[in-house]
C-alpha cells in the first residue's frame, strides 16, 4: 500500500498497482525504493484525488502505454473522440470537477485519463463558434475587433474543412 | 476561465484532439480567434498539416492574389517584406505538407516563380513530412524548395500509388535526395524501369542512416546490404528486376531487425533468385509478388520452380513469420481449359512441407496454387504445425478444373486444429459423411469463422452438406464460390456445383436463423418468472 497526502491534508492508503499508473508516483516509487513514507501531492485536493483513485482502481491491470511509445500510437490514442460507457459516466461531472481531474491528469501523468479529459472538452467545443466557447467557458475576449477580423481572414481556409 | 486552460501542452491535446474528426478546421480557427491564450496553440494546430499552398497564399492581403481567366492562383506583382513576413508566421508552424496534381494545377508560374524566390532560405523551415504527389518535371524547382535537412517523412509518387516515370530530371532530383534530405526515415517512391533506372534511388537509400521505412522500386544488392545493416530498418517493400551476384559482397545481405517486407518480382525465377540473395531473420510478415507489369511473356499461375519457390521462401524468412502471402497478377481469363484441367500442374503436399516449420503463422495466403492433390492427411499435418492460423488462402484464386483431393474431413482437421480462423478459401470434395466419425464427433464448432471461399469445389447433397458446415462453423450465413458464369464457356459439371453451392447458401440461412431463434426461446426460458403475489 501506498500512502498519498492531498493538497488539503487528506490522507489515502491506496494499493500500488492501482497507484501506479500515474506515471509520477511510479517514478517516485522506484527512485525512494522501499519505504513507509508518504507522498504529498501538492497540486491534487482529495475531493480530485478521490474521483483519480476510483479512475485508477477500474483500470486496474489494464496495459500502461509504455514508455518509449512511438508518435504513431499516440496519434492513435487521440483520434477518436469515443469515450467508452463507464468512462462516459465517470467524467459525467460539473465543469470546474472536470478541469480538475484534467490538471490532476496532467500533474501525475496518466495519459488515459487525460486523454478521457480531453475527449469530453473537444466533444464540448466541436462545432462552436468563438462567442459560443467563450461563454461555455466563461472566457474573455481580449482581441481587438481588427485583430480578430485579421485572423479569420488569414484563416479562411479552413472554414469549409 | 479555467485555470486549466492556460498550459500549452493541455491545449494541444484538446485542439488535437478535435482535429482528428471530420470537418473540425472551422472549430480550431474559431478557437484561435476566442482569446489570446489559444491563438497560438490552436493556429499550430491547424497549420500542422496543410494540403498544397492555397492556404499559405491566402494569407496574403487583399490586391496581392488574384485569379487567372483559367481560374488559377497567380499574383499580381512580386511580394514585399511585410508580406513575406506573414507568410511565414504561418509557413512556421507547417510540419507537413501533402502537394497533388489538382493543386499544382491550381497556380500559375507567378506563384511558383515566387515561392522558389523568396527571400528566407526554406519556404517551410520546419518541415518534417512531405508527401509529393506529381511527377512533372516543371514543378522539380519547386519541390527542391521544400527538400530540407528536416524531413524525416518523404513520399514521392504520382497521384496516390503511381510511380515516378524515369528521366533524366528525376534521376538528378532522386540522385540529390540524401545529401538534401540526410535524416529520413520513412521514404515511399515508386520508379518505373528497370535497375539502371533504379541508380538514383538506390544511391540515396545508401546513404540514408535512419531508415525505418522504404517503399521504393527496384533496389541493388550494394543497397540491400547497407539496408541489412541498418537497425532502423522495421519495414521494405522493394523491386527485384534481375539479381545481379555481387562480388564485393561477401555474405549474402541478412536483416536482423525488419519485421515487414514486400517483395514482387516480373516472374518465379527472378523471385527465387532474390530469395536465395536476401536473408530475413525476425520478419514477422512477408509478401510477396509475381508481377508481370515488365514482363513480355505472359505470366502464368504455374510454373515447374514453383516449389523451388516455396523451398526459397522456406529458406529465405525464419520460424518467427506470422503472415506468409504470396500472390500472382494473371488475367485467368487468358488460360486455355487444357491449363485448368492438366493434372500436371497440381501441387502436393511435398511443394507446402518446407514451409511446415513456420509455426507462428496466423496468415497463409497461396491462393494461386493449384492445390488439388494436397489430401486429408496432408492438410492435417500442415495445420497441426500451424496452428495460430486465422486466415487461410489455400488454392482458390484460379478457377482450376483439377478436382480437388480434400474433402469435409480435411475441412474438419482445419476447424479442429486451428481454433482462432475466422476466414478460410480452400477447395474440396463436398460429399455427405457420417458425422459421427471421427474427426467431425471430436471437432468443437468455431464460431469465429464468418467467411468461407470454395472455389470451384464439387458437391452432392447441398441440404447435408449446409447441415455439415453449420455443425462445424455456426455462424457461417453463406459460401463464395466460383459461378459458372465466371468460366468463358459453361461446363456441365461447374453448373451443377454452382447451383448445389447457391442451395447450401438457402439451407444456410435458415439453419442460422432457427439457431438463433432456438437461442432466444432458451434465453427467455432462463429468464425469472415474475414473483406472484400472495
Amino acid at each position: 500500500m501506498v500512502l498519498l497526502v492531498t493538497s488539503d491534508n487528506v490522507q489515502f492508503q491506496v494499493d500500488k498497482e492501482v497507484v501506479e499508473r500515474s506515471v509520477l508516483i511510479k517514478n517516485m516509487l522506484e527512485d525512494v525504493g522501499e519505504s513507509d513514507q508518504s507522498i504529498p501531492l501538492a497540486n491534487v485536493s482529495s475531493s480530485v484525488l478521490k474521483k483519480v483513485i476510483e479512475y485508477c482502481e477500474h483500470h486496474r491491470g489494464e496495459p500502461l502505454p509504455s514508455a518509449d511509445a512511438d508518435q504513431n500510437q499516440d496519434e492513435t490514442r487521440k483520434r477518436t473522440t469515443d469515450i467508452s460507457e463507464w468512462d462516459q459516466k465517470f467524467i459525467t461531472v460539473d465543469q470546474e470537477m472536470l478541469f480538475e481531474i484534467i490538471l490532476a491528469a496532467n500533474y501525475l501523468d496518466i495519459k488515459s485519463l487525460l486523454d478521457v479529459g480531453c475527449k469530453t472538452v473537444a466533444n464540448m467545443i466541436k462545432g462552436k463558434t468563438p462567442e459560443e466557447i467563450r461563454r461555455l467557458f466563461n472566457i474573455v475576449n481580449d482581441f481587438t475587433p481588427e485583430e480578430e477580423a485579421q485572423i479569420k481572414k488569414e484563416n479562411e481556409w479552413a472554414e469549409d474543412r | 476561465m479555467h485555470v486549466c486552460l492556460f498550459p500549452t501542452e493541455i491545449l494541444l491535446d484538446i485542439f488535437t484532439t478535435i482535429l482528428k474528426n471530420p470537418r473540425s478546421c472551422a472549430t480550431i480557427a474559431a478557437l484561435a480567434r476566442t482569446c489570446r491564450t489559444f491563438k497560438e496553440p490552436a493556429l499550430d494546430v491547424l497549420w500542422h498539416h496543410v494540403n498544397g499552398f492555397k492556404p499559405l497564399l491566402s494569407c496574403l492581403p487583399e490586391g496581392v492574389l488574384k485569379r487567372t481567366r483559367e481560374g488559377k492562383l497567380s499574383l499580381e506583382r512580386p511580394l514585399i517584406a511585410k508580406e513575406w513576413t506573414v507568410l511565414s508566421q504561418y509557413a512556421h508552424r507547417i510540419h507537413s505538407l501533402t502537394i497533388s496534381s489538382s493543386e499544382l494545377d491550381q497556380i500559375n508560374d507567378r506563384v511558383v516563380q515566387a515561392l522558389i524566390h523568396m527571400p528566407s532560405s526554406a519556404l517551410l523551415p520546419k518541415l518534417q513530412s512531405l508527401q509529393w504527389l506529381d511527377d512533372r518535371e516543371s514543378f522539380f524547382p519547386l519541390l527542391c524548395t521544400l527538400l530540407l535537412p528536416t524531413i524525416r517523412e518523404l513520399t514521392l509518387r504520382c497521384g496516390r500509388l503511381g510511380p515516378w516515370a524515369p528521366s533524366f530530371a528525376t534521376s538528378a532530383l532522386l540522385g540529390s535526395l540524401a545529401a538534401r534530405c540526410p535524416f529520413v526515415r520513412l521514404f515511399n517512391c515508386g520508379y518505373k524501369g528497370d535497375l539502371e533506372d533504379s541508380d538514383a534511388v538506390c544511391e540515396a537509400a545508401c546513404n540514408w542512416r535512419e531508415l525505418a521505412h522504404l517503399t521504393t522500386g527496384v533496389l541493388d544488392t550494394q543497397a540491400l546490404a547497407h539496408l541489412a545493416s541498418l537497425p532502423s530498418l522495421k519495414f521494405l517493400d522493394f523491386r527485384s528486376f534481375n539479381f545481379v551476384d555481387d562480388a564485393r559482397l561477401h555474405a549474402i545481405p541478412t536483416f536482423n531487425g525488419i519485421e515487414e517486407v514486400s517483395i514482387s518480382a516480373p516472374s518465379h525465377s527472378l523471385l527465387i533468385r532474390c530469395l536465395k540473395n536476401v536473408s530475413f531473420l525476425c520478419c514477422r510478415s512477408a509478401e510477396l509478388r509475381i508481377d508481370g507489369s515488365n514482363s513480355e511473356v505472359p505470366l502464368l499461375p504455374y510454373d515447374p520452380m514453383i516449389p523451388d519457390l516455396i523451398v526459397s521462401i522456406s529458406e529465405c524468412f525464419s520460424s518467427t513469420l506470422e503472415q506468409l502471402n504470396v500472390n500472382t497478377d494473371f488475367d485467368s481469363s487468358t488460360l486455355h481449359e487444357d491449363a485448368l484441367t492438366a493434372a500436371r500442374f497440381a501441387f502436393g503436399f511435398h511443394a507446402i512441407a518446407p514451409l511446415l516449420p513456420f509455426s507462428r503463422l496466423t496468415q497463409l495466403s497461396l491462393n494461386w496454387l493449384c492445390t488439388s492433390y494436397v489430401d486429408d492427411d496432408a492438410l492435417k499435418n500442415m495445420v497441426q504445425s500451424w496452428p495460430r492460423l486465422e486466415v487461410f488462402y489455400f488454392g482458390t484464386a484460379t478457377r482450376w478444373l483439377v478436382p480437388p483431393s480434400l474433402t469435409f474431413i480435411g475441412l474438419a482437421h482445419l476447424i479442429q486444429h486451428c481454433r482462432h480462423l475466422y476466414r478460410i478459401a480452400i477447395p474440396f470434395r463436398a460429399f455427405g459423411i457420417d458425422t459421427n466419425s471421427k474427426p467431425f464427433s471430436a471437432t468443437i464448432p468455431n464460431k469465429n469463422v464468418t467467411s468461407l471461399f470454395v472455389g470451384l469445389s464439387p458437391i452432392d447433397d447441398a441440404e447435408a452438406v449446409a447441415c455439415q458446415l453449420h455443425a462445424l462453423m455456426p455462424n457461417l450465413t453463406d459460401v463464395g464460390h466460383w459461378s459458372w458464369q465466371d468460366l468463358g464457356q459453361p461446363r456441365q459439371s461447374v453448373v451443377a456445383y454452382d447451383n448445389g453451392w447457391n442451395r447450401v447458401d438457402d439451407y444456410l440461412q435458415v439453419l442460422t436463423k432457427s439457431a438463433k431463434m432456438r437461442e432466444e426461446l432458451k434465453g427467455s426460458q432462463k429468464s425469472p418468472l415474475p414473483a406472484r403475489r400472495l
